[in-house]
């Protein structure tokens, strides 16, 4: 009642919803009105670093950030536009590497070109996705984790266990590299091991999907998925097939992560089922997206580069930081204890106090999507529809 | 029949682990309705406080006679120890979240058990630990066959231990405000029940019956490792699945016949070894679908 | 003018309680049709039911004159592998003459088919703004496909600014236009209620179910209520209204089903059940 009593404010300056929304989409609405230029001097200076900077190990770390901001795009869609969690993510991921290190190799002696093979490996780890998602997104949200959990680790056993096929443990070695064919009187490019073509390849990707996402965030299924987010018996009772619709969620998530496997595969010019587990990737593009924000496209490139940051530059030189900071100090108590291998060795306890961490303190992330901050602050209707309809 | 027996004992004895991890996850889940990932690192935690213990006292060493009550101390020391444990995890990291979309408490669980994993590596390293079987280690024979006494003890301590949880639930006024808390946690407050303590008190019992599961693991297969729980623990959540999550009595049964099928498809088929993993994870997915509501059926919702 | 809902010997059972009993219905096109009943009588349970949200235990539901649980509609909706084990199922059923298997389209198909509804407590997207909120009531009335979204295509382009603009007249017509980049959750009470009526309205209904609407209002949003139950009328809207006001109820409904522990006791014009001794007994008690 007392809700009632208050009259409702006249809307005079902005409206909270109105300035929240503002931000959120302040992407969006730069571009809409024509102030692209902070965006495209950045896109200036992405396309001119190779020529900047000469150091081939360099892009070849700036392609490899690039890989894991895709993923990192991927699995937005999923968790910070849907809301569900995907904790398989990986097995897309190795789904559509192997699509590509299978198809075009000497594996089978069959040679698909890698460009082809690039959009098809997303709709090939978009259709696994439909797979398992079709029957499992009709169950209450919680029980997708696990079964994506389950299906992420069914997938690189199934490819470690079937050695006809994928080579086993060992992988497949000499994966075909892209080349551009001769055309036009175009002279032909091979990629070989040059990380620079690949670098422009994931760059070109990453602006395309961005664009993509913007849309896709600013539509019909876009406004349905935040619907559903909000509330999910409501959405469903207002005309939206939740089903459908997080399974476009999670099919669209699933071919980023195809994609990018797919990418991965032609540049490290192996594959191998090691590379795809729950610990090497699936987590890892979580804590990408809670760190930086969920739902927020900025967000989640920041927190991508951060964790990628972390986990292959400052976990591997902080022993030997570590290291020569003892020797210099030479505290009494701390000889003999290998302060290094601890560095090393606490990569997991790092990744568990960021989850935790964040989810406690700052749920939102670095830089938050203003509606998932307050729907986190302020919680939201959780009942599902399998709840109240019963299992089927 | 040798072979067949010694798969069935193998079968059970792993189960009876499995079982005691599902436990944890089908009272918590019954309760919050949270998938608490971090309990199949709690499990492994537990095992290892117990291998702690066991160095501590040098039991190894202790007369038989010495030896039964100081088993029931250690599993009894284990249990409350873990217990603890687990309360401490809901009181930090789950308590806070209680009224967040549910998203937030599963990400967290995910951060704890990562938390939890990265302890352990850091404390323990990478490397398997070996772990000293307390239990007899003689065999009772049944003239067409032997049955270990080791799995013998198991499945007792086992047993009585999820029929004192049986009783407990079913018999104790916290046992009651616990299935109360279960069926309609608003109404329960209604009617005076302290939500928080009993949460708390759920994540106690979960944990303990986790820890005893730990030792017992640890007695069985003589090494443990620091990332045992995340194998493990899911395994034990499709046990929990396959009985009926959120049914206690589903959870053990769950247990067992999720440990009787690795077993028999690891010792029966050449390939069981490399599949049995697949084929557990393909069962999780497959009674989800089939069957959400499991051998037993979980709780109705009743709205 | 013909029926536009019917429920035939539709009952749910919760456990072991039995909140509706064999209950019929029928709705006439273009009237305003109220159920009341004391708490507890299985009046929302009828109306979650027949929104799709519960299955009912066994009975039928039909939206002008067709089940709204046929089995084509099952494959469309189910894995064709459920829809199977339903099809012969129901053949079983009715065979041992337990009646057809009870079915209900998901939520979204009953809505898609013309049927919308309001909850009792209010149920908006909260932090989704009041335009938006009744933008995804046109959810299933627009086309845009995965690629239109993910392209921006004219089509999708078009169709957006055409929905933008319908739901603003819609704003206008409930009277929150005002609000409409408010945070749905920012709004008083009274216009919570009327934007979760412009959502529904949103899905272009031929029934619109408004589950006790006139909950918490004063005497003037009451007047004020009743008026745009009149005017969606009006507009060729049946209204099937749960209400547990009677002067809302005897005022604006040609007629009135009862229900009581989740049977149907009286049905009628107002007057009619006004002076029924059952109703009179079900609300105050049996005389002493």
């Amino acid at each position: 009642m007392t809700a009632r009593s208050q009259k409702p404010a006249p809307s005079s300056s902005p409206s909270v919803a109105a300035r929240i929304r503002g931000t959120w989409s302040a992407g969006t609405r730069a571009f809409a009105r024509g102030s692209r230029v902070p965006y495209i001097v950045l896109l200036l200076l992405l396309v001119a670093f190779p020529f900047i900077d000469g150091n081939q190990s360099h892009i070849g770390i700036a392609q490899d950030a690039g890989r894991w901001i895709l993923l990192a795009l991927g699995l937005n869609i999923v968790v910070g536009y849907a809301g569900l969690l995907d904790l398989g993510y990986a097995a897309f991921f190795a789904i559509g590497a192997y699509s590509y290190a299978m198809l075009a190799s000497g594996q089978f002696n069959v040679h698909v070109p890698f460009w082809f093979l690039l959009l098809a490996s997303a709709f090939i780890a978009a259709l696994f996705g439909v797979i398992l998602g079709a029957p499992t997104l009709r169950l209450r949200g919680d029980y997708l984790a696990i079964v994506t959990l389950g299906f992420g680790e069914i997938v690189p056993r199934v490819f470690r266990n079937s050695s006809k096929f994928t080579g086993g443990v060992n992988g497949i070695v000499g994966v075909d590299q892209p080349f551009i064919p001769k055309v036009f009187g175009f002279p032909g490019y091979h990629f070989l091991f040059n990380p620079v073509p690949y670098y422009y390849v994931i760059l070109a990707v990453l602006v395309i999907s961005i664009l993509l996402i913007i849309n896709l965030r600013n539509s019909r299924l876009g406004r349905a998925w935040m619907a559903i987010r909000e509330d999910e018996v409501a959405a469903a009772s207002t005309g939206i097939n939740t089903v459908t619709t997080k399974l476009l969620a999670f099919a669209l998530g699933a071919s980023f992560s195809g994609f990018a496997g797919t990418y991965y595969s032609a540049y490290l010019f192996v594959v191998t089922p090691e590379a795809f587990s729950f610990q090497a990737v699936s987590i890892v593009v979580l804590i990408m997206i809670v760190l930086g924000g969920m739902g927020n496209i900025t967000g989640v490139i920041v927190g991508a580069l951060i964790i990628y940051a972390l986990q292959s530059y400052v976990l591997v030189q902080l022993p030997g930081w570590l290291n020569s900071l003892q020797s210099s100090i030479n505290l009494p108590f701390l000889q003999g204890v290998d302060l290094g291998s601890y560095a090393q060795d606490s990569k997991y306890l790092i990744f568990g106090i960021i989850l935790v961490g964040i989810m406690l303190l700052r749920p939102q992330g670095l830089i938050p999507s203003a509606q998932r901050k307050v729907e986190l602050e302020l919680g939201t209707q959780d009942e599902a529809v399998a709840d109240l309809r019963g299992s089927a | 029949m040798r072979f067949f027996v010694d798969t069935l004992s193998l079968g059970i004895t792993q189960g009876a682990v499995f079982a005691l991890i599902a436990l944890g996850y089908t009272l918590v889940y019954g309760i919050i309705e949270l998938i608490n990932f971090a309990h199949g690192d709690v499990f492994t935690i537990g095992a290892f406080i117990g291998l702690n213990l066991i160095a501590l006292f040098g039991m190894q060493t202790w007369s038989p006679a010495l030896l039964v009550p100081g088993l029931i101390l250690l599993f009894a020391v284990t249990m409350a120890l873990n217990g603890l444990l687990g309360m401490a995890i809901e009181r930090v990291a789950y308590r806070p979240l209680r009224n967040a979309p549910r998203l937030a408490p599963l990400i967290t669980a995910v951060g704890m058990s990562f938390f939890l994993e990265g302890v352990l590596y850091l404390v323990r390293g990478p490397n398997q630990i070996a772990y000293p079987n307390l239990f007899p280690s003689g065999s009772v024979s049944l003239g067409f066959a032997s049955v270990g006494l080791t799995n013998l003890v198991i499945v007792a301590v086992t047993v009585v231990l999820m029929v004192g949880l049986h009783q407990f639930i079913q018999r104790t006024r916290v046992g009651r405000a616990m299935r109360a808390t279960a069926q309609d946690r608003d109404a329960a407050r209604l009617m005076g029940i302290n939500i928080n303590r009993i949460i708390a008190i759920t994540f106690f019992i979960g944990s303990a019956l986790a820890a005893a599961g730990g030792i017992i693991y640890g007695f069985y297969n003589e090494s443990i490792s620091f990332d045992l729980g995340f194998r493990s623990g899911l395994i034990a959540f499709t046990a929990a699945v396959f009985g009926g999550i959120g049914n206690v009595v589903g959870a053990s049964l769950g247990g067992f016949i999720i440990g009787l099928i690795i077993a028999f498809s690891t010792s029966y088929t050449s390939w069981g070894l490399q599949w049995a993993d697949v084929i557990v994870f393909s069962i999780l997915i497959l009674v989800l679908v089939f069957r959400p509501t499991g051998l037993l059926g979980m709780r109705v919702p009743e709205k | 003018m013909g029926t536009v809902l019917e429920t035939r010997g539709v009952s749910k059972r919760f456990g072991g309680l039995l909140a509706v009993n064999e209950v019929d219905l029928q709705v006439e096109e273009g009237e305003i049709f109220a159920m009341i009943g004391p708490n507890g009588a299985g009046k929302t349970t009828m109306f979650n039911m027949i929104a799709g949200l519960y299955k009912p235990t066994s009975g039928q539901i039909l939206f002008r004159g067709k089940s709204i649980y046929p089995i084509r509609e099952f494959w469309r909706n189910y894995t064709p592998l459920l829809a199977g084990y339903y099809a012969v199922a129901d053949r079983v059923r009715r065979g041992l003459g337990f009646g057809p298997m009870p079915l209900a389209l998901r939520p979204h198909a009953v809505t898609t088919l013309g049927i919308a509804r309001t909850f009792q407590n209010i149920r908006l997207f909260s932090f989704m703004s009041v335009l938006e909120n009744v933008m995804v009531g046109e959810h299933c009335r627009m086309h845009a496909q995965v690629y239109d979204s993910l392209l921006r295509t004219p089509r999708a382009v078009s169709e957006e600014r055409r929905v933008q603009e319908r739901a603003r007249d819609l704003l206008k017509f409930v009277g929150l236009e005002r609000y409409s980049e408010e945070y749905a959750r920012n709004l008083p009470y009274g216009h919570q209620r009327r934007l979760e009526i412009a959502r529904a309205l949103a899905s272009g209904p031929r029934l619109l179910m408004l589950d006790e609407p006139a909950a918490g209002f004063n005497p003037q949003e009451k007047v004020e209520l009743i008026q745009l139950i009149q005017q969606i009328r009006s507009q060729g809207v049946t209204i099937f209204l749960i209400e547990h006001d009677m002067k809302v109820v005897m005022e604006i409904s040609q007629r009135i089903v009862v229900l009581d522990y989740g049977e149907k006791i009286a049905e009628g014009p107002p007057e009619q059940v006004r002076n029924d001794p059952r109703v009179v007994e079900a609300y105050l008690g049996k005389p002493a």
